[in-house]
């Protein structure tokens, strides 16, 4: 099959891959049985056939959704609720800021093997799957799509994405908020490396009822730098030059405050309940798949 | 301390120069790595940067630092050859005599030379010297040549004791000792001559190498044309034994060449001191190189003393024909010379003209003029001598060599010659000269005064010889080829050049072969030999055999100890 996908975009998402990922399905399937169902409720109440809950009635409401039994014991007019059935919408969110061509394997890359996978499960359970790059706004993204047969569309859109630009979380996903309508799970793929913050951008997914989950990539360089002497560090997004004398004191205060803000962003997921992973690129990215279903965020 | 190489204000204006280099390179501005990095936040809250340009930055790394003035002071020390006081005092000088003469060639019953042996001697006697000591090596030849200056590198006094090469000839000693007194006066306890000779000098320090031997050696070679015959050449050999037991040898004679041709063979018997000479004589054509080589009896190479006497060279020039023109009346007496001799030839132009009794024509360049007559004489005559005695002969004289005392040559009649300025008399009558030989203006010309008829001078022995002679001399300016055979060390006139070869051999002089041998009795006598007197028995003159060690190569080992303390204090990142 002719993908038009540019040779390295063959070796990230190679037929090795794609077994990979026909493993997670049928893992993610034994795991969670009984979790898992072809089509996954949304929390829309409307015109469904099972009962939701009560609800005052209001001059306008369709009479033939009033309880007459309720108003009959009760003398009370109450409007019957039903659960609207539909499908489950993913949004994965990609980090393709230029902080993610870091490491060796880059982020970017792992982050899009990570992005492909989740998106291979939602498909396969028949999700509309949402692929969303942002940076220091929102790039070209791919279309809902749902079914397995559309993940080579989605390897093609994940080949063909380039990281570039700075970061910014909450311009971003402020974004994503007011343009999308229906609400649904967001996976967010990032380094979380934004120096405006991404407290604000996570707050308005949650509050706009978005299930938000996150997944924050990091090189091991970036964990434990092992560099020393006088040096001039430069910020690969901003350009931000800062000379530095690197001793191992030094070293180690930059590992504690590495630490301590990666902490911080599992604080904040938790206040915010959202689901936080952290993983480092020298992880194979199917383990890292699986401890996001573990999670039980991801895959209910 | 003492510092050799430098003075203290030097070594610390050195010093000085060394550490604000080393200072300045280290306030030098850092050029720093780039590092690029996911999040420059991360590192502003931890990184308080520091200004580079301040003092303290730049001398951060003190460690490293200070390993580099450590570095540079020990280098500097290391160049300034530093040393205890006590161990040092002035330098000293000595001179190492080693005699190159051909007795030094010489072999033990180990095949080892004489000379091999004080090369040993004199290299131990260098290993001893001390580290301020300077030396010069003398070779002692036929003159002293100095091969050294006064060196204090130990090598380069080895590499020229190595390298010295003994001649086929006999060295001056005494002058060689006596050259090495002058460059060191007052020390001749300094002076260390390394020879087989006898001690000459007391004063100085004799190092005698070698031990008696037996020797047999060819002690004279040379060959000559037969005076008598021409044609013909006599070869003289000598061969003696200077052992003490009889020797049984076999002298080879044969042409020199890559085709040998045997001339002669003679086994001998030699007593103890005993020798053999003899002349044989053979026919000669051409000019030949001859060798003389004396083996074992059964043919074996000579297992004696020394190999330098066991072969002689010489070589024999074949005579020359000289055309004559006789012009005037023939006489039988001087046809009867001209016609036996076969190395005269006549000829219508001859290079020598004989006018007998007969005016001169032309001006020939030369000419015989016999039985003159007063208009027609080439010289002034002043009147006749009538029955005259020769009273006196030039006999040193070419023409006259080898021709006697001709006391009581008779002369009915002669034309008294007048000799000018330059003119030789060869034979005259009471002081009236009646023979003479000139020679101006590059014409030669040989005078008899008197006609052959009208003297005995044709019935004497001598007249064929006069008459060779003075064709000899007039074609080549002697009668008798000069000598081709030399001695090596003796110097040999050629024209006006003088030369002295050293070896034995065959040498091209001017054109000229010439055989040089090394002829010398004395030196073949390997058994006047002194007792040899050893190294261990000898002392370095002035005090102790060393003046201690030199801290340099601990100071250099300790620089380069050093650099390898701040290559691990690199890696380790202990100074970065």
């Amino acid at each position: 099959m002719t993908t038009g996908r540019k040779p390295q975009d063959d070796v990230l998402f190679d037929e090795d891959f794609l077994k990979k990922l026909e493993y997670l399905f049928i893992v993610s399937k034994k795991v969670f049985a009984g979790q898992l169902r072809a089509e996954r409720r949304g929390k829309k109440v409307g015109s469904g056939i099972e009962f939701a809950d009560h609800r005052d009635y209001t001059p306008g409401d369709d009479f033939r959704y009033i309880d007459w039994n309720i108003y009959g014991r009760m003398k009370k007019l109450l409007l019957r609720l039903f659960e609207e059935e539909e499908d489950l919408t993913i949004y994965l969110m990609l980090d393709a800021s230029k902080s993610m061509t870091m490491g060796r394997p880059s982020k970017f890359d792992y982050a899009r093997r990570v992005v492909a996978a989740l998106a291979y499960i939602g498909l396969a359970n028949l999700d509309r799957v949402n692929i969303i790059p942002f940076a220091d706004g929102l790039k070209p993204q791919l279309t809902p799509k749902r079914g397995k047969g559309q993940i080579f569309r989605v390897f093609e859109f994940l080949g063909a994405a380039r990281a570039g630009g700075e970061t910014n979380i909450e311009t971003s996903f402020r974004n994503f908020v007011h343009q999308t309508r229906r609400t649904g799970l967001v996976a967010v793929v990032s380094d979380f490396f934004d120096p405006h913050g991404y407290e604000r951008g996570l707050k308005l997914l949650r509050h706009h009822r978005f299930e938000t989950f996150a997944v924050m990539v990091c090189d091991p360089v970036e964990a434990r730098p092992g560099i020393k002497g006088d040096l001039r560090l430069l910020d690969t997004e901003t350009g931000e030059e800062r000379l530095a004398t690197v001793s191992p004191a030094v070293l180690r205060s930059y590992e504690e405050a590495f630490e301590e803000y990666c902490r911080h962003l599992e604080d904040f997921c938790t206040t915010i309940q959202a689901g936080f992973i952290r993983t480092l690129t020298s992880m194979p990215f199917e383990e890292l798949v699986l401890q996001v279903f573990r999670q039980g965020k991801f895959l209910k | 301390m003492t510092l050799f190489d430098l003075t203290l204000t030097q070594f610390a204006s050195f010093l000085a120069g060394g550490l604000v280099v080393v200072a300045a390179l280290y306030m030098l501005r850092l050029r720093r790595r780039t590092v690029l990095v996911s999040f420059a936040l991360l590192w502003r809250r931890v990184i308080r940067d520091r200004p580079a340009t301040s003092l303290l930055e730049r001398l951060r790394r003190l460690l490293s630092f200070l390993l580099q003035v450590a570095f540079v002071t020990l280098l500097l020390l290391a160049i300034a050859r530093p040393r205890v006081a006590s161990d040092v005092e002035r330098e000293r000088r000595f001179v190492i005599v080693l005699d190159a003469s051909a007795a030094m060639q010489a072999t033990n019953d180990a095949g080892r030379t004489r000379l091999d042996e004080a090369k040993d001697l004199a290299r131990r006697l260098v290993g001893r010297l001390g580290e301020t000591d300077r030396a010069m090596i003398v070779r002692a030849g036929l003159t002293p040549e100095p091969v050294t200056a006064f060196e204090a590198d130990r090598d380069t006094l080895v590499r020229a004791i190595d390298e010295l090469r003994a001649d086929d000839c006999r060295s001056d000693l005494d002058e060689s000792v006596a050259f090495a007194r002058r460059l060191i006066p007052g020390n001749a306890s300094r002076i260390f001559v390394f020879t087989h000779q006898p001690t000459s000098d007391e004063a100085v320090v004799w190092c005698r190498v070698g031990a008696p031997r037996d020797n047999v050696a060819i002690t004279r070679f040379a060959a000559r044309p037969a005076l008598e015959s021409p044609g013909e050449y006599e070869l003289l050999f000598e061969v003696r034994n200077f052992a003490m037991t009889d020797a049984d040898v076999r002298l080879r004679i044969e042409t020199a060449g890559e085709n040998p041709v045997l001339v002669e063979e003679r086994p001998m018997r030699l007593v103890p001191g005993g020798s053999v000479s003899e002349v044989v004589r053979s026919m000669v054509r051409e000019d030949v190189r001859l060798r003389a080589r004396l083996t074992a009896k059964d043919g074996a190479a000579n297992r004696d003393g020394l190999a330098l006497d066991d072969e002689a060279f010489t070589l024999v020039r074949a005579p020359r024909v000289i055309r004559v023109t006789v012009v005037g009346a023939e006489n039988r007496f001087l046809a009867s010379v001209l016609d036996s001799d076969p190395l005269i030839e006549r000829h219508e132009a001859g290079e020598v003209v004989i006018f007998n009794r007969s005016a001169p024509r032309g001006h020939p360049v030369r000419s015989i003029h016999i039985g003159l007559d007063a208009t027609s004489s080439p010289v002034r005559t002043s009147g006749v001598v009538r029955d005259a005695f020769v009273d006196k002969l030039a006999g040193d004289h070419p023409v006259m060599r080898f021709v006697g005392k001709l006391g009581d040559l008779n002369i009915a009649e002669s034309r008294a010659l007048v000799a000018e300025p330059g003119d030789v008399v060869l034979a005259s009558c009471a002081g009236t000269p009646v023979m003479l030989a000139r020679e101006r203006d590059g014409r030669r010309m040989v005078v008899f005064g008197f006609d052959l008829a009208r003297s005995d001078l044709v019935l004497r022995v001598a007249f064929p010889k006069i008459f060779r002679n003075a064709l000899s001399w007039l074609v080549s300016g002697d009668t008798v080829p000069e000598s081709a055979t030399h001695v090596a060390g003796e110097t040999i006139d050629i024209e006006g050049e003088r030369f002295t070869p050293r070896r034995v051999g065959f040498v091209e002089l001017g054109g000229r072969a010439l055989a040089v041998n090394m002829s010398d009795p004395d030196v073949s006598n390997l058994r006047a030999q002194p007792p040899a007197k050893h190294l261990p028995e000898l002392q370095l003159a002035g005090s102790r055999q060393s003046v201690g060690r030199e801290l340099w190569p601990w100071l250099v080992a300790a620089a380069v100890l050093l650099t390898f303390f701040e290559w691990i204090s690199y890696h380790r990142r202990w100074t970065v």
